[in-house]
């Protein structure tokens, strides 16, 4: 895929794949066969229209005419060069690194930075397992003769809990806490999964809920979504933890780490809609890409008429004709249609432009100049003509 | 300028049957059409690329393949109709400029490209004393965004070829000309066995495997732009690249063995440069002329950078200092 700077130009990494390419062209063909190639290429005559050469590079001409073009292409220079600069931009400039609602977050950050913390993190967690079995071992009486302990982790509202407040009051507890700690640690960067949010504020939380806690922080990061200070981790009601029922407290290097460069890429999709209106996603950096269809009813002829997508992290919207606007909280794994309307207007309009700066606040644009701008989630609509 | 065709009554039957939903999806009462001009339309479209001979049923096919919104959007635009002018500046301004910065690659020779067809598209040419814009000539067979970057480009491939002095394209129309390529250069060949196995190891490919070949081999293209252009993955045309490689130089190592080559004469035939040979000629001319002028030896340069004397009949064969 041809990348281009903000000038236009081929990438270095372009650049260099098609020196390789030159290279391993005229080390495969005789030069001679190349000269009688280009010796037989076309001279003046008819080409296909511009029309022809479109529906040639959309792919949408019968067998027939495009066998046609296909026998022109292959002997005029001209019009493969024309087909080539005409290719849509669907996969050049139409890829969409979707913009974070947080770039100051783990993922703003520089990437030398970013895998700094990690390493001095992993440091960390070998650091406090060290101690900790050192502090283990003075203590293998002591923890013998407790049989629960309140493992509160109690939270301000509406505040990141500082780490120092995450430890556990006693210091019994937060020496049996320090391995699951210390994982945390490592796993607070820009992305927690909240408790609170995910509805698990129960009482009576098992052991094993508390270890589905945390396999669920170790989860692939969702991108954007969480704004520092609004995030929180905490339990309401007290928390048996597994040293104290028996169990074997997890040390921080058996724990999995959810930072893996395949994990990133995964949570932070690319979106793309191709010149035929067809919505496309890549988790890897826009090496591979899959069609995506938001409507379960969607047929072919609807499925090719999207004209916009944007997102912010997980977030997706994507709209066309007739109104048709979809949104997905999941990174287009669900998909919930949207019928934006005010009063008794309705957006019916082809939906040529989406603009949202955060999962609040977006802007529609329509083919027939409206503008329709939400301020709550898509919640209500203002058109704005 | 071609007269333009008429419709056959299969493909009027067609568009009879049709029109109401292709009219609907077109919404191009919204946008100053009526139901007539729409109907008009599409006769002109069908008879531009439907054979004579086609039936109801790819008549039907074609015309459901229209992109009906788009074409009427364009014919409504070359029509003057101001809605759809603002419609269509909504829609494709930027995405033209972009496409224009795209294939420029540089911004002023970009925003002169796409001004420039900025004014073909809001017709400030007239022909028999009407205002004559190019939209009137899209035809939606594919996306009015990709007709537009496809004209752009052809602008572009137009206007390099003016700079390059080779010939003017100005004069070639819509009707299917927009191009006169250089006439090709003749090669020598220095048997012509050779080049009778060349040929006919070449006619044996398949258009899309001489598409795909004179992409990569003449145009330079890389792997991923080919695959692009064919709607294919990149591993495909690498793959595909490799194999057309080996079995053109094996179909044509067959060929010269077949007139009576050895294997070795063959392939040794095929590593032959004419390009060089005829660029060592024409060195060598100079070279003797000017060797001629000061009363000095004629030099060819090695490959070690040295020069050396050579003969003006060495020169004029083959290939000296390789």
């Amino acid at each position: 895929m041809a990348r281009l700077d903000s000038r236009g130009r081929l990438s270095q990494r372009e650049h260099w794949d098609k020196l390789r390419y030159t290279k391993i062209a005229m080390d495969n063909v005789p030069k001679y066969v190349v000269g009688r190639l280009q010796s037989q290429e076309l001279g003046s005559e008819s080409h296909p229209d511009a029309d022809l050469l479109t529906a040639f590079a959309e792919r949408s001409l019968d067998e027939r005419e495009r066998g046609g073009v296909m026998k022109h292409l292959a002997l005029c220079g001209d019009c493969r060069e024309v087909v080539a600069l005409a290719m849509p931009e669907a996969d050049l400039q139409q890829v969409l690194t979707l913009p974070r609602q947080n770039p100051a977050g783990w993922f703003g950050w520089p990437a030398l930075l970013r895998w700094g913390v990690l390493a001095a993190g992993m440091v960390g967690i070998a650091a406090v397992g060290f101690q900790y079995s050192h502090f283990r071992a003075h203590q293998n009486i002591a923890a013998s003769v407790q049989s629960t302990v309140p493992a509160v982790s109690t939270t301000t509202s509406g505040t990141r809990q500082p780490l120092s407040d995450r430890v556990a009051n006693s210091p019994d507890e937060a020496s049996r806490n320090a391995g699951v700690l210390a994982h945390r640690v490592v796993q607070e960067g820009p992305e927690e999964h909240s408790r609170d949010r995910a509805g698990d504020s129960s009482s009576g939380n098992s052991a094993a809920d508390n270890s589905s806690a945390m396999v669920a922080m170790n989860r692939a990061p969702v991108i954007g979504n969480n704004t520092a200070g609004t995030e929180i981790v905490k339990a309401k009601a007290p928390v048996p933890m597994q040293a104290a029922s028996g169990g074997q407290i997890p040390t921080a290097p058996n724990l999995p780490l959810q930072t893996s460069p395949s994990m990133m890429m995964r949570a932070s999709p690319q979106w793309a809609i191709t010149t035929t209106g067809i919505l496309r996603r890549s988790f890897d950096g826009g090496k591979s890409w899959e069609t995506i269809s938001p409507s379960r009813e969607s047929t072919a002829s609807e499925g090719s008429m999207f004209r916009a997508v944007a997102g912010t992290g997980s977030e997706v919207w994507v709209g066309g004709a007739a109104g048709m606007l979809y949104h997905s909280a999941d990174s287009g794994n669900h998909w919930n249609r949207v019928t934006p309307s005010d009063g008794s207007v309705g957006l019916t309009g082809e939906i040529v432009s989406i603009e949202f700066s955060d999962p609040q606040h977006g802007r529609i644009s329509t083919s027939n100049s409206e503008l329709w701008v939400t301020s709550d989630s898509a919640q209500s609509w203002q058109k704005q003509q | 300028m071609v007269a333009p065709k008429t419709t056959s009554d299969t493909v009027q039957a067609a568009i009879a049957e049709l029109l109401g939903d292709l009219h609907s999806r077109s919404e191009c009462e919204k946008i100053g059409l009526s139901r007539e001009d729409f109907s008009a339309i599409l006769g002109d479209v069908a008879a531009k690329y439907l054979p004579v001979s086609t039936d109801q049923d790819e008549a039907r096919t074609f015309l459901m393949s229209l992109r009906v919104e788009e074409l009427a959007l364009a014919r409504a635009c070359a029509a003057g109709h101001n809605l759809a002018w603002e419609i269509f500046l909504t829609r494709y301004r930027e995405k033209l400029y972009q496409a224009a910065l795209r294939i420029a690659r540089e911004d002023s020779a970009a925003r002169d490209l796409a001004d420039s067809l900025y004014a073909e598209l809001y017709g400030t040419t007239t022909r028999e004393g009407e205002r004559f814009s190019k939209l009137s000539s899209f035809t939606g067979r594919g996306s009015l965004e990709g007709w537009l970057r496809t004209v752009l480009a052809q602008e572009f491939v137009n206007r390099y070829r003016r700079t390059k002095r080779l010939v003017s394209l100005e004069e070639e129309s819509e009707d299917g000309s927009q191009f006169a390529a250089p006439e090709p250069e003749e090669i020598p060949s220095p048997d012509s066995r050779l080049e009778l196995a060349t040929d006919a190891g070449l006619a044996a490919l398949c258009n899309e495997d001489r598409m795909v070949l004179a992409s990569y081999y003449l145009d330079g293209r890389t792997l991923a732009e080919i695959a692009r252009m064919l709607g294919v993955h990149e591993s495909t045309i690498s793959r595909k690249v490799d194999k057309l490689a080996k079995s053109l130089r094996k179909n044509i190592l067959g060929h010269l063995m077949q007139k009576g080559m050895s294997r070795r004469q063959a392939e040794e035939s095929l590593e032959v440069d004419v390009r060089d040979i005829r660029l060592d000629i024409r060195r060598s001319l100079r070279q003797e002329s000017l060797s001629q002028e000061s009363g000095i030896p004629a030099f060819s340069e090695k490959k070690d950078g040295k020069p050396r004397a050579r003969t003006s009949r060495q020169s004029g064969s083959v290939r000296i200092g390789d």
